[in-house]
């Protein structure tokens, strides 16, 4: 029993006791006085009517006619004049009266008062002994009267007192409540604060686990900033800050829409990229010549100014390919030659290439799309060749098809359409731990764009849909076949939910309408989301999530890895798992760097109290390394699903 | 008894030795005797005097014990003071009434309301009158001076609602109800 429910049983019992204890001595005390009343009577009727028989001078008849006199006048039961030899000179009795009050309540209560005695005499001789009763049914009906008016008025009263006494209670269960919430959230690993209740004692505990969550809260901070820094270490260049050549390419392949199955919807599809290269000439000479400290100097010099455009462009990729050779993506169209003149002129001027007498080279290409890495680099190595047969500077504009503003939107409206018409599917590909057994099956949507045509994985679509605001559309079909699925095969299943759908207002409900119409269903789902990067969408995640999870649904974070300081928030908005970008994990069997990071990221989440799953592992050693760091579940080439 | 005397005073309680060696030789007397002895022990001991002149008050009802310590007292102090006594010496209830009777004093020119105690030895039978006015105890024919109006005793008073005495303000509703419950309490028994 709760402990209000049992403050509750307790004001009820001690209110009904009040109420019986003061009835009954109420009763009590009425019927006392009532009694001494009777008596009183009693006994002033007795002496008033020996006074005035003892001046009839002992005559028989006047006794008796004074006598009856005053019986039948007034209310009297019994009336006896007693002689002194014992005889009854006067015995009157009247029948015994009701009243109103009911029998079994004169059986309880009854009253009953001494009969009334006075001596009756003549002169000096005594004639006799009187001895009045009065009828008490008149005060058995007072108390019947008293005792019901009694417990009416009592009853109201106590109703009153019970109803203020559960009206405060209501006021108290709210922070109780809520000081019981956070401790569930503790005890669940969601490090959530609390505002402090009113009462003392409530608010001594609340303080308490406020000041808990934020120390732990601190570690964990202190521990994603770790992580980050290694994940800096792992994929950027130590002396220039640049993202690593095998880093650079990997996202430059999600930022063209060429990649596979596990394609970043996140950065994939832009419809058109420019890419340009910086080649410094003869490094290898200007090392010898000026000394490795100024040869950084020039490194670093190259870097600040594309490390600019990587500031100032969302989405803009630069990196150190090797050596003198770096690049700059922008998912932009359009922009190559602009930029790569701009970073020509900005070179130029650098003091450290000036100083070092280091020659250079840009070479860029734009409109590419839907084209793999290597194409693109083949593209704009090209144009570097000439740039650096020529002056410097050579820009390979010619395809920018892509950027076409009629085709895309023939292809958009195609999409819809598809949608509309249920021309979908889902791609699948499993989630295993180490023991291979199956967590879910990762299930992105397939889009049939033309009718009779092929299923188009979603980079070819997710970017024209995005902004066409069909997201919603998207991930409601998803979800749809994902719950059929799982309603056929028992199997659970990971769908992708867009931030830009979940901050559609209507949506979280409707998905939660959909949730509570399968409940057995519901609880083999998880719903995934890319790290917010906006307070907005994690707040709108956040609502989401509240909604969902009371559903069953798992939730999860996908593509994670990049800002560990958001998985605390994650973790307070009630996620399960995190999914672990494929570009953060790759070469972890190898490289130092790569393991440090991925571990400590690893200790961070279940330190969170989370699962940690790898994405796109395609290399059978990088994933024995990752079992043995610690993870709880892979997908990826690497993984197969046994039969 | 003792106790009782001691919160009255000084007075009270130089009496109330006497009055217990009396009431110890009474109890182990006769009826008559006991008659003698009580009679003769308030009759020196308390000084006539009307309730106006002692208590400032048109009528005051006085117990035993008060009345010793005042040393004075009018007609019904008496007569319940002797009352009282008979009573713890062991004299019946029934024989015992108090009686309020018209009384002509010597060279008063009307009736006066007075009280006596009568002793009656057989029930209905001629009482002996116990009077304040004449020191010697005397059949009620030999007193035509005095007209008995109305007679009454301690017959049922304490009887039905029990233990309440002058603690109880309910109990202060008549004035012999409240000075026989005092003089219960001061341990006439």
């Amino acid at each position: 029993m709760t402990m209000t429910r049992r403050i509750e049983g307790l004001i009820a019992a001690v209110l009904l006791l009040a109420l019986l204890g003061s009835l009954g001595i109420h009763t009590l005390t009425a019927r006392q006085a009532l009694q001494w009343q009777l008596e009183l009577r009693n006994r002033d009727a007795a002496s008033a009517l020996a006074l005035a028989l003892s001046q009839q001078h002992g005559n028989a008849t006047a006794l008796q006619i004074v006598a009856a006199a005053q019986f039948d006048l007034g209310h009297y039961r019994r009336l006896r004049l007693q002689a002194v030899d014992g005889r009854a000179l006067v015995d009157l009795q009247a029948a015994a009266s009701t009243g109103h009050a009911p029998a079994w309540f004169a059986r309880a209560w009854p009253i009953a008062a001494p009969a009334g005695m006075a001596i009756v005499s003549d002169g000096w001789r005594e004639i006799g002994q009187l001895q009045i009763e009065s009828h008490a049914a008149w005060a058995r009906d007072a108390l019947w009267d008293a005792v019901k008016r009694t417990a009416l008025l009592l009853s109201l009263l106590a109703l009153a007192a019970g109803g203020a006494a559960a009206w405060l209670l209501r006021l108290w269960r709210r922070p109780l409540r809520a000081t019981v919430a956070q401790a569930q959230a503790l005890e669940q690993g969601r490090f959530v604060e609390a505002e402090e209740p009113r009462l003392p004692e409530l608010r001594q505990l609340t303080r308490s686990m406020n000041a808990t969550v934020r120390r732990l809260r601190a570690v964990f901070d202190a521990q994603a900033g770790q992580v980050a820094l290694l994940q800096r270490q792992a994929q950027h260049d130590a002396v220039t800050g640049l993202l690593l050549r095998s880093h650079f390419l990997t996202r430059l392949q999600d930022q063209l829409g060429a990649s596979g199955a596990g394609a970043s919807p996140q950065a994939g599809g832009s419809v058109g990229t420019a890419l340009v290269l910086v080649r410094l000439l003869e490094l290898q000479g200007a090392n010898d010549r000026l000394g490795r400290e100024a040869t950084d100097r020039v490194l670093r010099a190259v870097a600040d100014v594309l490390q600019t455009y990587v500031e100032r462009v969302p989405g803009a990729l630069a990196g150190r390919l090797n050596g003198g050779d770096f690049a700059l993506g922008l998912p932009v169209p359009g922009v190559a030659a602009e930029t790569a003149a701009s970073i020509h002129t900005a070179l130029a001027a650098a003091p450290a290439l000036r100083a070092g007498g280091v020659n250079f080279a840009v070479g860029a290409v734009d409109g590419l799309f839907n084209t793999g890495v290597g194409a693109a680099l083949a593209q704009a190595d090209a144009a570097l060749a000439r740039a650096e047969a020529i002056d410097g500077l050579a820009v390979d504009a010619s395809d920018v098809l892509a950027a076409d503003p009629t085709g895309a939107r023939a292809w958009r409206e195609q999409i819809g359409a598809a949608l509309a018409g249920g021309r979908t599917r889902l791609g699948e590909f499993p989630v295993l731990n180490h023991d291979g057994v199956l967590i879910h099956m990762e299930c992105p949507l397939r889009v049939q764009v033309e009718p009779q045509g092929e299923f188009h994985v979603a980079s070819r679509w997710l970017a024209l849909a995005r902004r066409g605001h069909l997201m919603r559309e998207v991930d409601l079909a998803a979800l749809g076949l994902a719950l059929k699925a799982i309603a056929d095969d028992g199997r659970p299943r990971a769908v992708h939910i867009a931030l830009a759908s979940v901050a559609v207002p209507g949506f979280a409900a409707e998905v939660a309408r959909l949730l509570r119409a399968t409940p057995e269903v519901a609880e083999k789902l998880s719903l995934e989301c890319t790290e917010p990067a906006r307070p907005a969408e994690l707040r709108a995640w956040t609502d989401a999530a509240a909604l969902w999870r009371c559903r069953g649904v798992r939730l999860g974070v996908e593509h994670a890895g990049a800002s560990p300081q958001q998985l605390l928030r994650l973790q307070c908005a009630g996620i399960h798992y995190v999914k672990v970008d494929a570009r953060h994990l790759r070469g972890v069997a190898g490289n130092g760097a790569v393991r440090a990071y991925a571990q400590s990221l690893v200790a961070l989440v279940h330190g969170l109290g989370l699962t940690v799953l790898a994405e796109g592992v395609d290399d059978a050693a990088d994933l024995s390394a990752l079992w043995a760091l610690g993870f709880d579940g892979a997908t990826g080439a690497a993984i197969t699903l046994p039969q | 008894m003792h106790a009782a005397a001691q919160r009255l005073g000084t007075r009270a309680l130089a009496a109330v030795g006497p009055l217990q060696e009396v009431l110890a030789a009474a109890r182990g007397a006769d009826d008559v005797e006991r008659l003698d002895l009580i009679n003769r022990f308030f009759n020196q001991r308390i000084a006539f005097r009307p309730d106006a002149e002692v208590w400032a008050v048109a009528d005051h009802w006085t117990s035993p014990l008060e009345v010793l310590a005042k040393g004075q007292g009018d007609c019904e102090d008496y007569a319940i003071a002797k009352f009282a006594s008979l009573r713890a010496a062991g004299v019946a209830r029934d024989r015992l009434r108090l009686v309020y009777v018209r009384t002509r004093l010597p060279g008063q020119p009307e009736d006066q309301a007075h009280m006596v105690l009568a002793y009656h030895a057989e029930p209905g039978a001629e009482p002996l009158v116990l009077d304040n006015l004449r020191p010697e105890i005397l059949p009620a024919g030999q007193r035509p001076d005095l007209t008995p109006v109305f007679s009454f005793n301690d017959e049922g008073l304490w009887q039905g609602t029990g233990s309440t005495r002058a603690g109880n303000p309910l109990a202060r509703v008549s004035r012999w109800r409240e000075v026989w419950g005092r003089t219960l309490d001061e341990g006439f028994r």
